[in-house]
C-alpha cells in the first residue's frame, strides 16, 4: 500500500486531526505512516497543511507535484495547495455551494486530475455540527473510494475516536460525507 | 508493557520515546515551536509506565539547563529540551558546562526551525554546537532521533561531555510510525562527588578543563569516523566517480526518496553524517577526495561544507549550489541539485510546476495571515490601547506569543526577543527623554513570557526610572506553543499543583508603585484604567504603570456565551472599523467592493462566532446588538 496525501485547510478546521484518524486508520492495518504536520502560529487562524503519506519513504514533506490526492478543507486552502497534486492525481474540496472557480476545475481537467467538490459546511451548519466537518470530508473520499484503504478501515476508526461528546456528530458527519460522495457522481 | 506495540505519533513524542527508553530520570524544559510537545511526551510516558521521573516546565531555558545539569552532576541522565534561540538564552551554561563535563549523561534537545516557520531567525544548532564545544546528532526523522539519543547519552556518558540533539522542525513535527521498545529502568541513585576543581573551577583550573575538553573532541572525532549507522557511506564506488554526496538531517530524507522513487538510489555515493561534531575529518576528507565533484546537503547553515578541509572540488550551499536561506523543501532541494546530478550522469527528473504556478498565480488568492482567535481577550486589550493611545502617536513594543499578531491591530511595533518588550519600552523612553519630549510607550507582553525574562527588564526600567506603560496580558497560560501552564496558576508539567505566584506579586517585588488589574472584556474599565496609568507616567513621580489585563485564553477556558450579538444592519454603516480595528474573524466584510460606503455591511460567521460580545465597542454606531438565539 502507498500513497500521499496532502490535506489542507484553516486553523480550528481540525487537520491535525483528520490526519491522526488516518494514521490509525492505516497502523491497525499494519502499514507505516510517514508525514508533517503544522503546529504554532499558524495553528492561530491561519493556513494549516498535514502531509500524509502510507508506505514506504523517508522524507515527512511530500514533494510538490508528488500528491496522490489533495483533500481540502476549504477550497482557497485547496487552490493554494494545487501544486501538490500530481498530474493523474484525485482532489476533493469543500466548496462554497459545491462550485470550484472556474480556472481552477479547468486547471485540475487539464491535469488529468480526477477531482469532486461539495458543500460541507452547508451540510454541518444545518446540524451546527461545525467541528465535524473534517470528519465529512473524510467520508466523502472514503466514498469516493480514493483511500489506498477500505471505506469500512476508516469506518471503525472514526467510530472510536476523540472525545466521546463528539462522537456521535463526528460518526454523523464521516456517515452523511460517505452518502453525498456516492449521491451524484 | 507490551513490546511489539507500534503507533504513529508526533515527531516529538518519537523524541520523548526516545528520551523515556534510554533511561533519563530528568527533563526540564521551556515550551517553544518546534520542540514543545516532547516534555508532555516524556510525562506521557513516565506515567502510562509508572516511572520515576522528574519533569519540569522551567520558566526559561537556562534555568531548564541548570536544573538539568545539576541532575547529570549528581549522576542521572538527564535532558534539556527548548528551541533553537532557547539555547542562545541558555549558551552561558551550555559554554560553562562543556569544560566542567557531565557525570550523568546529558542530552541538550535544541529544536531547528529552517523556514523559519515560527522562529525570529532560521539559526544553526549545529554551529552553537561548534561554538561550545559539544558533540551534536542531526537526526533524518524521528525514529532515527530516537536511536540517536540512546547512543548521544552512552557518548556524554562515556566522555563526560554534555551532547545536543538537533532535530529540525520536520522531525518534531513529523509523524511516524514506531515500534515501542523496553525501558532502561536502572536509574542510579543520586550522587555529587564533591570536586571544586571541576565543578567550581577557577580560571586557572579552567585552563586544565579546556584542554581536557579538546583532547575529548579529538577522540571522539576519531570514534565519530566509524560511528555507524548514524555516520555511514552508501554506494561508495570501486574508482573514481564523477559526484559524492554529504547528506545529513532532513535534507538527506528528501534525497534518498527522491531517488528511491525514481530508482537510482543506489547509483548515487553518499556520506550520510548523522554526527558532525567534532566533525569526523578522515571519513568526509577520505571520502570527498574520491570524486570530481562533491555536494555537500544540510541545513539551515553551512557547517560541514565549512568544516571540510579541502573545498576545492565541494559545492553547497556556500558555492551557491544550494539556497542559503529558507528551508530546503523537497521540491526545492530536488530543482537546485538535478543539474548537478544530470551532469555527473544520474538521469534524474524534475516534476515541472510551471503550469501549477502559472495558474496559481492567475487566481490571486488572498494571503491569509494567522490572526488572534475569536474572542481572544489579547484582541480587546489592544483595540482599547490603541483607541487611549491614539493610534499611530504612540510607539508599542511587544513580544513573543500570540499577541504579536497585535500587528494585525496596528498595536504591536516591534518584537525582538524573548522580554524585549520591557527593555525596549525602556530604551525607547529614555532615548526621547534625551530630546526633552515625553513619547508615550506601551509595551504588552505575556504572562508566561514576563515569568521566562520579562522581571528583569521591569526592575531595571523602574530602577532607571523609565516612563512607560506596561500592560501584562495574562491569559493564565502560554497559549501559542499549546497551552503549557505558568508560575501563574502553578501547574506542574506532570499535571500536578505547584506553587501559585501571582504575577501582581512579582511586579511589585519589582518596585512597581502603579499596578492595576482589570479584565479587558471590560472595555470601559479597561480604556478608564489605561488613562490613569497615562497620567501617572506623564506626572512628576511618574515611572512604569503596570496594567495586569486579566482574562483566560479562549482557546483553554471556554467561559460559554456571554452575548449573543448580531449586526442591526440599519445601524452600520459600512465603515468597516470592527474589521480594520477589531480585525475578528467572525465578522466578515460583505459587498466590500461596493462603489458607496452604505452598500458594504458586515454579518457574522457563527461558525466562528463565540458569543463573547467584545466586538460591541468596536462599532461607533452601535450596531452589534444583543438578539434572541435562533
Amino acid at each position: 500500500m502507498s500513497g500521499q496525501f496532502l490535506i489542507a485547510g484553516v486553523g480550528g478546521q481540525g487537520v491535525v486531526t483528520a490526519a491522526s484518524v488516518l494514521s490509525r486508520a492505516a497502523t491497525n492495518l499494519g502499514f507505516r505512516v510517514l508525514g508533517s504536520e503544522t503546529h504554532g502560529m499558524s495553528q492561530r487562524g491561519g493556513s494549516v497543511v498535514s502531509h500524509w503519506k502510507v508506505g514506504e519513504f523517508a522524507a515527512p514533506l511530500i514533494r510538490k507535484g508528488a500528491a496522490d490526492c489533495l483533500i481540502a478543507f476549504n477550497a482557497v486552502e485547496g487552490y493554494r495547495n494545487l501544486d501538490f497534486v500530481r498530474p493523474g492525481g484525485q482532489a476533493v474540496f469543500n466548496a462554497p455551494s459545491g462550485a470550484l472557480r472556474p480556472e481552477v476545475s479547468a486547471f485540475l481537467d487539464d491535469q488529468g486530475v480526477s477531482w469532486r467538490a461539495f458543500d460541507a459546511l452547508a451540510e454541518v451548519a444545518r446540524e451546527k455540527r461545525y467541528k465535524s466537518l473534517n470528519q465529512m470530508v473524510l467520508g466523502f473520499v472514503a466514498g469516493c473510494g480514493w483511500f489506498p484503504f477500505g471505506e469500512e478501515d476508516l469506518r471503525t476508526v472514526v467510530h472510536g475516536f476523540g472525545k466521546p461528546q463528539f462522537r456521535e456528530a463526528n460518526v454523523w458527519a464521516f456517515e452523511r460525507g460517505v452518502e453525498l460522495a456516492r449521491e451524484d457522481t | 508493557m507490551n513490546e511489539t506495540r507500534t503507533e504513529t505519533l508526533l515527531g516529538n513524542l518519537v523524541l520523548a520515546r526516545g528520551l523515556v527508553e534510554a533511561g533519563c530520570q530528568v527533563a526540564c524544559s521551556y515550551p517553544g515551536t518546534p520542540s514543545s510537545e516532547i516534555l508532555p511526551g516524556v510525562v506521557r510516558f513516565a506515567k502510562e509506565e509508572g516511572l520515576n521521573l522528574y519533569t519540569e516546565w522551567s520558566v526559561n531555558e537556562k534555568v531548564a539547563f541548570d536544573n538539568a545539569l545539576a541532575a547529570s552532576w549528581a549522576g542521572k541522565r538527564s535532558a534539556t529540551i527548548m528551541k533553537q534561540v532557547g539555547l542562545n538564552v541558555a549558551a552561558d551554561s551550555l559554554l560553562s558546562a562543556a569544560y566542567t563535563g557531565v557525570l550523568g549523561g546529558m542530552v541538550i534537545v535544541s529544536a531547528d526551525d529552517p523556514g523559519p516557520h515560527s522562529s525570529q531567525t532560521e539559526q544553526d544548532t549545529r554551529w552553537m554546537a561548534h561554538f561550545a564545544k559539544v558533540p551534536v546528532f542531526d537526526p533524518s526523522d524521528p525514529d532515527e532521533g530516537r536511536a540517536m539519543i540512546a547512543a548521544a547519552f552512552e557518548l556524554s556518558e562515556r566522555h563526560r561531555v554534555p551532547v545536543i540533539l538537533r532535530p529540525a522542525i520536520r522531525v518534531c513535527h513529523a509523524i511516524q510510525s514506531i515500534d515501542f521498545r523496553a525501558v532502561d529502568e536502572q536509574y542510579p541513585p543520586a550522587h555529587f562527588p564533591r570536586d571544586p576543581g571541576r565543578w567550581a573551577a577557577t580560571p586557572r583550573f579552567r585552563r586544565v578543563l579546556h584542554q581536557e575538553l579538546n583532547d575529548k573532541l579529538e577522540t571522539i572525532a576519531a570514534e565519530l569516523c566509524e560511528l555507524a549507522p548514524f555516520n555511514r557511506v552508501e554506494n561508495l564506488p570501486e574508482g573514481r566517480a564523477p559526484l559524492g554526496v554529504i547528506a545529513g538531517g532532513v535534507p538527506y530524507a528528501n534525497l534518498v526518496e527522491w531517488l528511491d522513487e525514481q530508482g537510482l538510489r543506489d547509483r548515487l555515493p553518499v556520506l550520510k553524517l548523522g554526527v558532525p561534531y567534532p566533525f569526523p575529518e578522515t571519513l568526509a576528507a577520505d571520502f570527498a577526495a574520491r570524486f570530481d565533484r562533491v555536494l555537500v546537503l544540510e541545513e539551515p547553515d553551512a557547517l560541514i561544507e565549512t568544516l571540510l578541509p579541502d573545498r576545492g572540488n565541494v559545492i553547497g550551499r556556500m558555492s551557491g549550489h544550494v539556497p542559503d536561506w529558507g528551508e530546503l523543501t523537497p521540491e526545492r532541494q530536488a530543482e537546485a541539485i538535478a543539474p548537478i546530478l544530470v551532469e555527473a550522469g544520474l538521469p534524474v527528473e524534475v516534476t515541472p510546476r510551471t503550469a501549477a504556478e502559472t495558474a496559481m498565480a492567475a487566481l490571486e488568492l488572498p494571503v491569509r495571515p494567522p490572526t488572534l482567535c475569536p474572542g481572544c481577550p489579547h484582541r480587546s486589550a489592544f483595540h482599547a490601547i490603541r483607541k487611549v493611545f491614539k493610534g499611530r502617536k504612540s510607539i508599542y513594543t511587544s513580544d513573543i506569543g500570540c499577541y504579536t499578531l497585535g500587528t494585525n491591530l496596528e498595536a504591536v511595533d516591534t518584537c525582538l526577543d524573548m522580554g524585549a518588550g520591557i527593555t525596549m519600552a525602556s530604551g525607547f523612553a529614555q532615548a526621547y527623554a534625551l530630546d526633552g519630549k515625553h513619547q508615550p510607550v506601551v509595551a504588552t507582553m505575556g504572562d508566561s513570557t514576563f515569568f521566562h525574562s520579562g522581571a528583569t527588564g521591569l526592575l531595571n526600567a523602574v530602577y532607571n526610572r523609565a516612563r512607560m506603560v506596561l500592560v501584562l496580558l495574562d491569559n493564565d497560560i502560554t497559549a501559542m506553543t499549546g497551552m503549557q501552564p505558568t508560575p501563574g496558576t502553578g501547574g506542574l508539567a506532570n499535571g500536578e499543583q505547584g506553587a501559585k505566584i501571582p504575577l501582581e506579586r512579582l511586579v511589585a517585588g519589582c518596585g512597581v508603585d502603579f499596578i492595576e488589574i482589570v479584565d479587558p472584556y471590560d472595555h470601559d474599565a479597561f480604556t478608564d484604567t489605561l488613562k490613569q496609568a497615562d497620567e501617572y507616567v506623564r506626572g512628576d513621580e511618574g515611572t512604569v504603570a503596570v496594567i495586569i489585563a486579566r482574562h483566560p485564553c479562549v482557546l483553554y477556558d471556554r467561559q460559554g456565551p456571554i452575548a449573543h450579538l448580531d449586526v442591526d444592519q440599519d445601524a452600520c454603516n459600512g465603515c468597516y472599523l470592527c474589521v480594520s480595528h477589531f480585525e475578528c474573524p467572525a465578522i466578515v466584510p460583505q459587498n466590500q467592493d461596493a462603489a458607496r460606503k452604505k452598500d458594504r455591511y458586515v454579518t457574522i460567521d457563527r461558525s466562528l462566532c463565540v458569543d463573547c460580545g467584545t466586538c460591541a465597542p468596536s462599532c461607533p454606531k452601535g450596531a452589534f446588538v444583543p438578539v434572541e438565539e435562533s
